[in-house]
């Protein structure tokens, strides 16, 4: 037990001399390198593009690393009589990114019930995760960071942090989870500095102003029957990627910019046990309420969306699952959109566990029928001791058309090598 | 302990003594004898709780290390049941949850929740011979194996690892991962001291060893278990402490709720 005690004098630190108290805490966390290598040399940048007078680095040919940084990662969590509270920061050294070091904040939020611990309250930065899919997210519109996800950093960092206010209800026979979050908080999408990617033009990135009225509220109600989740959700907020297009302006001598078009998510889940295995099925409706019929061709129009998944363990330490995804577009007029009327995609996911779970073999595809591209996640995870571990992994992306979400992807294929060891 | 020694004398005294009348003759009800066993291990009291220390061993020598605090509640004496488990060891799963709802008819539940990214995962059940956490325990070995999935037969009596037993062989009903199970059971605690499962060549695949009892709240506890695979040269100990039985536990406490928010009542911050 690599145990960090510090003993603090708190007259000393603090500058109180109010009593000789030595305040004991534990600090955890894990120092890690990561080092991962394009694999594909990067083509032209999109023909829709022109010749934009700066291109981001990705296509300047000077970034084969993908990920070149040091971690040191800081858990600490406080326990009083009727709150506790939960810090975690990062300090990053970015040899990839243009900011270089930072120290970004992951969590720090505090918890307490009240009214016969009927109501939870989380307040703080925090992470927050709903829905029933695997790797594909529904009614969970919490932020997420694709560009960790896309260069193999841990899975944790695929959850971005947001700025909320969570309540809990329980004690009812739905349970009540409420989460606001009064500054929108978008998916951290490829901007070119690492990964290069597709958009129709070659234009900036606008987030909503930060007032009242744009922050973000997701409900869910839930409840148990037997052994069978049954889920409710709401969401009202904005698109999480920038899908919106506000044309230029002659008069007002704006540029074209992306922006997050409003969005309310309403859906349900179901998740339970079934054949030895989970078997879970999910849906949505993206109610674009900027284009509800659909007319323009600058916000996106609305969806249904669904997807269905099962999962089990086929032989010891061994687990494989698959889903189905379906996107149907509303309204959907030919030509309007670079995107298909019915998106569909696949997934499988196997993971292989050996020597007493010390090896991980895991190996995670999504494959589109609509869009003919493909996604591939590998890795190999080896815990040489309970503090030291190693991972070694690729991310390969296939697909003719640079306009797909994987085709977009294809010159960001890449393998990558994560040490870590833990305290 | 003392006491226990005690009562073991006392009884494996008695029965020497017994044993020469011919009313003993009869073997012990082996059936009985294993669903008492079984309901002493697994079933003490209407709930517990215990701070778990778990250390694994592979063949070079080298530990691996697993704390936990353990919930649970029985709902039918020998039938349902539900787990909690919150962990502070290792440092990377350090405030981990995991619960497992056993269901003796059919298969049971299991979730985890991973806090760096507050995703509950319920995790498939069927396969009760997994590893519990990495160690030689399989999920099948926390929560014991049902007397009922097997036929048995009493063997004879011994004195085997300082406690005097009865030892029961155990035949799976249906297919299984092992052919044959022994079982010695401790004549003055009722609970199990000992198991070896064998595969159908006769090769021991496990063993489980009960290195220490004592009474705690009245109810006789096996507080060191070690699980050994010869095959593999590994073994796992696990030290149970701060044992606590019938605190009244709730049943919500092994709900999704409880599973985000740990019950801090029964689960240490540290």
């Amino acid at each position: 037990m690599k145990k960090v005690i510090l003993t603090i004098g708190a007259a000393v630190l603090l500058g109180t001399a109010a009593r000789p108290a030595a305040a004991q805490f534990e600090l955890h966390g894990f120092i890690e390198a990561g080092g991962g290598l394009r694999l594909q040399d990067v083509g032209a940048p999109p023909a829709e593009w022109g010749s934009p007078s700066v291109l981001p680095p990705a296509w300047s040919g000077g970034q084969d690393y993908l990920m070149r940084e040091a971690r040191v990662q800081l858990k600490s969590d406080l326990y009083g009589a009727g709150a506790e509270a939960h810090f975690v920061a990062d300090v990053l050294a970015d040899q990839v990114a243009s900011d270089g070091t930072s120290i970004v904040l992951r969590e720090a939020w505090t918890m307490f019930n009240a009214f016969g611990k009927h109501l939870e309250v989380r307040a703080g930065r925090q992470p927050t995760t709903w829905g029933t899919g695997d790797l594909l997210f529904i009614n969970d519109l919490f932020p997420k960071d694709y560009v960790s996800f896309f260069i193999g950093r841990d899975d944790q960092y695929l959850k971005g942090p947001s700025d909320a206010v969570r309540l809990g209800w329980f004690g009812l026979p739905l349970a009540i989870d409420l989460v606001y979050s009064p500054i929108f908080a978008p998916n951290i999408l490829p901007t070119g500095e690492r990964l290069v990617f597709w958009t129709p033009a070659y234009a900036p990135v606008t987030e909503p102003e930060q007032k009242a009225e744009n922050g973000e509220a997701a409900l869910r109600l839930s409840r148990d029957i037997g052994r069978v989740n049954l889920a409710f959700y709401g969401y009202w907020g904005f698109w999480k990627n920038p899908y919106g297009f506000s044309p230029p302006d002659t008069v007002l001598a704006t540029g074209g910019s992306f922006y997050y078009p409003q969005l309310n998510v309403y859906g349900a889940s179901v998740r339970g046990g079934l054949f030895g295995g989970v078997a879970w099925a999910e849906g949505g409706w993206y109610d674009s309420a900027e284009d509800r019929d659909g007319a323009s061709s600058l916000v996106p129009n609305s969806e249904v969306r669904a997807m269905a998944g099962y999962e089990r363990q086929w032989w010891s330490d061994f687990t494989g699952g698959a889903q189905v995804y379906w996107e149907g577009v509303q309204d959907y007029r030919a030509g309007e959109y670079v995107k298909e009327e019915n998106h569909t995609m696949v997934t499988l996911r196997l993971l292989q566990m050996l020597r007493y779970q010390t090896v991980k073999l895991s190996a995670f595809t999504f494959y589109s029928p609509s869009d003919e591209d493909a996604y591939l996640r590998l890795s190999v995870g080896y815990d040489y001791t309970d503090e030291l571990n190693l991972t070694l992994g690729a991310n390969l992306f296939q697909g003719e058309d640079e306009r797909t979400l994987f085709g977009m992807n294809e010159d960001n294929t890449n393998a990558y090598l994560r040490v870590r060891y833990s305290f | 302990m003392r006491k226990f020694i005690l009562s073991t004398l006392l009884v494996s005294g008695l029965d020497a003594a017994t044993a020469l009348t011919p009313a003993r003759a009869q073997a012990p009800d082996a059936e009985a004898l294993m669903k008492e066993a079984h309901l002493n291990m697994y079933y003490a009291g209407d709930d517990g709780s215990a701070r778990v220390k778990m250390v694994i061993t592979d063949k070079n020598g080298k530990t691996r290390e697993r704390d936990f605090t353990i919930l649970r509640k029985d709902f039918a004496e020998g039938g349902e049941q539900r787990y909690y488990v919150y962990f502070y060891e290792p440092n990377d799963v350090r405030r981990t949850t995991f619960m497992a709802w056993k269901n003796p008819d059919g298969d049971d539940s299991r979730w985890i929740y991973v806090p760096s990214l507050d995703l509950v995962k319920p995790l498939s059940a069927n396969d009760k011979k997994s590893s519990f956490v990495g160690s030689d325990f399989a999920y099948e070995d926390v929560s014991g194996r049902h007397w009922s999935d097997d036929t048995h037969k009493f063997v004879r009596e011994e004195e085997k690892g300082g406690f005097q037993t009865w030892v029961i062989e155990s035949v799976p009903r249906s297919g299984d991962y092992f052919a044959k199970k022994v079982t010695w059971i401790d004549q003055g605690s009722r609970l199990v001291a000992r198991e070896e499962y064998f595969d159908g060549k006769g090769e021991v695949l496990k063993v489980l060893e009960v290195t220490k009892i004592e009474t705690v709240d009245g109810h006789a506890t096996a507080l060191e278990r070690r699980m050994t695979t010869p095959r593999k040269q590994n073994n796992t100990m696990i030290v149970f402490g701060s044992i606590d039985y019938d605190q009244g536990i709730s049943a919500d406490i092994f709900t999704e709720r409880y599973l985000k928010s740990p019950p801090r009542q029964y689960v240490a911050g540290q």
